[in-house]
């Protein structure tokens, strides 16, 4: 007793993001729901475009199956109020219906209870509208004056199953029989009879429902055209996938811009096709962007000379605007629009950008400095690195920013690397193949004075948000030292920085401490991130210095260490004495009254460990694991051979400072208290 | 072919036709309608409102000096406040297009995402820019928050770009070709000087020094006005504020990170305004 169900929710433009996130939660609702009631099915799809979203499930039990559930009661021997509390509650009023079982060799009352068989219909009748309000939505929006949510406001509900429309009324909406056709089109209703020929009809009324047909429309159109014109067939797989879901059915239009615009730099020209109108670029086969574009529309192509006139004209007029920008742009070289600079406010009360760009400078030296280098004297001209902030250009294009700036140096032949640097510095990430040191510099440096600036000049960001971007600025500087292996010590950046705005006559009140709170706990978001144990980061992370890359290596080492089996017996025996140890370590430590071989062991190695510690990095510890080893062993040895808490006060009290002093040492090297054994 | 003033009355007519009272600009700067206090005070609360107007605008940084064939530091927009929102608003909206002589049948007319927000005035909405053949010709917009607060019912605001619906319904490519009526007259006779000589200010001559000190000034004003309970005039401040602002931004005055700050210091004052007038009106 099988039978098809379909959902179908029929609206206004669905966008492109989504799509897939409603599928996704209507199929997690359903599943759901079918796994509660035991609802036994073959087979769910779903669909989405832009104006509607597709359930379809083949062959959908009629019926839940009946069920036959055991109950156990209280023992066959228990006193009369538990077996009447038992029947009462299970509303039984004749002991005689209850069964008898052995579990366990004891014999108890059990009850078989039997499960309604229940109609499938009905329960979807009864839940759809909650399962279509659960969506877990990122962006939603109510509409009219009814309260429910959708992404867009709903025109149609189709809901049928078993031949019959389960009736039920969401946001205003009572569920039918019919679909409609495409909306650009005709938007012919359509009388719903099986799913076969549902998408027949779609596709007679212009619908593609599928979005792999789509896109394979889409690339079809696009490859013949390139294989016509000798072109690259190498596509943007986002813009694919954006377009597909903009349209039910994906027609191509072709178009050109006229060659002259080639003056504006390639990334300008596709980040205007691409991001501002969703059009398709072309390379030809040398890798050269062509003057040629696609953009895609519902409409049939007997309306191409309108659609790709006017489309051209859009191309036209954002050319010529930025084409304007940049004529207006080139007739001031960088290092002249540094003083323009003065003039731009950075944050209130931090001063202006020209400000700002000294402090970058100064500090991308010290970072050199402080990773034992010197900046090369020809690219040492990071007052321009700022400059295209005055630009016609990033004021039209602020996602340009750096962009923009390395494009001019470039055109000014200034080096490459610093170019690179300048175009590259706002990169929240690097791919692992980027070399150039410069951008890692002039990306941490600006971004460092970014965080410090809004913080002086805001106090505080509160609410989850990020509108000046700080916390997404502070993990991405966290991020570069740490897979670029740069060793920065972000207290000696923040004192640094700190003399900077000194010299500059600007008040800074932030305390390093604050700074450091807010660091601390990002890194150990983007470590854990990164799969380390929470407990092991905090415990390298605290009482550190701040420097990113060092804290990732402690957490790296310390990780594979807690996991070996050597490291699962220190801490075992490091958990001894963590649980004996008092503040008494600043005691002094009688040696004449260590007696036992054992403790004088004990004494030797904090002695050791002491001497280490004043001449090494405490990293050492995870270097040369053969003094963890010692430490387990040595600790086991005494807290298996010699009692702590004997009669005679005095040693006892010893032995306490000397247990004392040794974990104020260990932890010292590391605070293994933090972590956590099972 | 409809000319600039027809079209204006077509749009405004057909949309009195669907119930709309056609009211009148607003006198003051502002960088889109949606500031006129009809959209702004009015999407907030419960009363139902449903008006059409004209209402001039200024984007001081949008000037083009006259040389950009659709760039204008001063335009008008033809503005459609409708609460609660009709069930087929998207009909009414392509339908009022009709109007115009644009037929979705044989122009390409997409419904781009654009989850509208206008940080300064703390609103938010979700809709659609509206492209005709890849033109941005209009904006679209379910007003879901003004001033922080839900609207409740949801308003619908449709924003006509007038001269870019010109230039596409007068099949001409520039702004300045725009024939204004019967008579001849074209948008390069009355505005060109206006945008030649506006860019100079806004982009050279605003002066920085009032500027700066006018937008404290306008922001404590509408503080005082707030304490006082005046949400009206103290609104009519956080416009004056906003378009100071604007003027900063467009002499380049204010960095990408300093402008998020001016914003949220108007944005907590337009708040406190449609918090007393959600008052008022319960």
């Amino acid at each position: 007793m099988m039978s098809d169900f379909i959902l179908e929710i029929y609206g206004e433009e669905i966008p492109s993001s989504a799509q897939l996130l409603i599928e996704k939660s209507l199929l997690g609702s359903f599943n759901d729901l079918f796994k509660s009631f035991e609802i036994k099915y073959e087979r769910i799809f779903s669909y989405s475009s832009s104006r509607r979203v597709v359930i379809f499930i083949k062959a959908l039990s009629k019926q839940t199956s009946s069920t036959i559930k055991e109950i156990r009661g209280p023992r066959t021997n228990a006193n009369q109020n538990a077996i009447n509390g038992f029947m009462k509650s299970n509303k039984i009023t004749n002991k005689k219906i209850l069964d008898k079982k052995e579990i366990n060799g004891k014999l108890y009352f059990v009850l078989l209870k039997k499960s309604n068989v229940k109609k499938v219909d009905i329960i979807l009748q009864k839940n759809l509208p909650e399962i279509l309000s659960s969506i877990g939505w990122i962006k939603s929006m109510r509409w009219g004056s009814n309260n429910d949510r959708w992404i867009r406001p709903i025109k149609n509900i189709l809901c049928v199953f078993d031949k019959k429309v389960i009736k039920f009324n969401y946001a205003g909406v009572t569920s039918n029989f019919y679909t409609f056709g495409n909306y650009n089109i005709n938007e012919k209703k359509i009388k719903f009879t099986d799913f076969q020929k549902y998408k027949k009809d779609l596709q007679k009324n212009k619908v593609k429902l599928d979005r792999t047909d789509r896109k394979k429309y889409i690339m079809a159109q696009l490859e013949s055209y390139c294989t016509k014109n000798s072109l690259k067939k190498d596509f943007n797989e986002s813009l694919i996938d954006r377009v597909s879901n903009s349209v039910e059915w994906p027609n191509a239009f072709f178009g050109s811009f006229s060659s002259e615009y080639f003056e504006l730099p390639d990334f300008l020209i596709e980040n205007i096709l691409s991001d501002k109108q969703d059009y398709f670029s072309f390379k030809d086969m040398k890798n050269k962007l062509t003057n040629k574009f696609c953009f895609v529309s519902n409409l049939e192509k007997k309306n191409k000379n309108n659609l790709i006139k006017g489309n051209q004209s859009v191309l036209k007029a954002r050319f010529s605007d930025a084409k304007f920008f940049i004529q207006e742009d080139k007739k001031k070289k960088l290092h002249e629009r540094i003083d323009d600079l003065n003039h731009i406010v950075f944050y209130e009360k931090i001063g202006s950008l020209l400000h700002r760009s000294h402090r970058i400078s100064n500090l991308v030296n010290e970072i050199y400095k402080s990773l034992g280098m010197k900046l090369d004297k020809k690219l040492n001209n990071l007052l321009i690195s700022n400059a295209d902030l005055s630009t016609e250009l990033v004021k039209e294009f602020p996602n340009l920013q750096g962009r923009v700036g390395g494009f001019l140096a470039t055109q000014e032949g200034l080096p490459k690397s610093l170019c690179t640097a300048i175009s590259d510095q706002y990169n929240y990430e690097f791919p692992s193949s980027y070399k150039n040191l410069l951008t890692f510099v002039l990306s941490i440096a600006q971004k460092f004075d970014g965080i410090v600036g809004c913080f002086i000049s805001k106090k505080k960001i509160s609410g989850s948000g990020d509108p000046f971007g700080v916390r997404r600025s502070t993990l991405s500087i966290i991020k570069i030292c740490i897979e670029k292996k740069l060793g920065i010590n972000f207290l000696n950046l923040f004192n640094y920085l700190k003399e900077l705005y000194v010299n500059q006559r600007i008040e800074i009140d932030i305390e390093y401490k604050f700074l450091d709170d807010y660091f601390r706990k990002r890194i150990i978001i983007l470590l854990v991130e990164l799969g380390f144990r929470q407990d092991v980061v905090k415990s390298s992370i605290l009482g550190y210095d701040l420097n990113p890359y060092s804290i990732f290596q402690r957490v790296s080492k310390l990780s594979a260490f807690v996991k070996s089996s050597d490291g699962k017996k220190f801490l075992r025996a490091y958990k001894r004495i963590d649980a004996l140890a008092e503040d008494l370590h600043i005691e002094n430590l009688q040696s004449n009254m260590l007696i036992e071989a054992e403790e004088l062991n004990l004494n030797r190695l904090l002695q050791e460990i002491d001497k280490k510690i004043k001449n090494k990095d405490k990293n050492f510890i995870f270097d040369d694991q053969s003094i963890l080893n010692k430490i387990t062993f040595v600790l086991n040895d005494f807290f298996d051979n010699v009692t702590v808490n004997v009669e005679d006060a005095r040693i006892k009290r010893n032995r306490k400072i000397l247990i004392s002093k040794f974990n104020s040492c260990i932890k010292n090297l590391h605070n293994f208290s933090l972590i956590e054994t099972k | 072919m409809l000319t600039f003033q027809e079209i204006i009355d077509n749009l405004q007519s057909y949309w009195e036709d669907k119930g709309c009272t056609k009211i009148q600009p607003f006198d003051m700067e502002m960088g889109a309608a949606t500031f006129h206090p009809a959209t702004a005070l009015k999407a907030i609360g419960i009363q139902p409102w449903r008006v059409v107007f004209v209402q001039p605008c200024r984007r001081p940084s949008d000037g083009r000096y006259g040389q950009n064939p659709n760039r204008l530091q001063h335009y008008y927009q033809l503005q459609v406040l409708i609460k609660p929102n009709p069930i087929n608003s998207q009909e009414l909206f392509l339908n009022s297009l009709g109007a115009i002589g644009i037929n979705k049948k044989f122009n390409d007319i997409k419904f781009i995402e654009d989850d509208w927000e206008s940080p300064t005035l703390g609103a938010t909405g979700l809709g659609w820019e509206i492209q005709c053949n890849g033109m941005e010709i209009s904006q679209f917009t379910y007003f879901q928050q003004i001033g922080g607060y839900e609207c409740k019912p949801v308003s619908l605001e449709i924003t006509y770009g007038l001269e870019r619906i010109a230039t596409f319904v007068q099949n001409i490519e520039s702004v300045y070709d725009i024939k204004i009526d019967k008579s001849g007259l074209t948008y390069k006779d009355i505005f060109l000087e206006n945008e030649k000589q506006m860019s100079f200010f806004n982009f050279k001559y605003a002066p920085k020094d009032y500027l700066y000190e006018s937008f404290r000034h306008f922001e404590q004003n509408s503080k005082i006005l707030i304490n006082q309970k005046l949400p009206i005039p103290a609104y009519e401040q956080c416009i004056k504020a906003s378009h100071s602002f604007n003027l900063l931004d467009s002499r380049g005055l204010v960095s990408v990170s300093e402008r998020q700050a001016y914003i949220l210091r108007i944005r907590s004052l337009v708040q406190e305004c449609c918090k007393l007038v959600i008052g008022n009106d319960e």
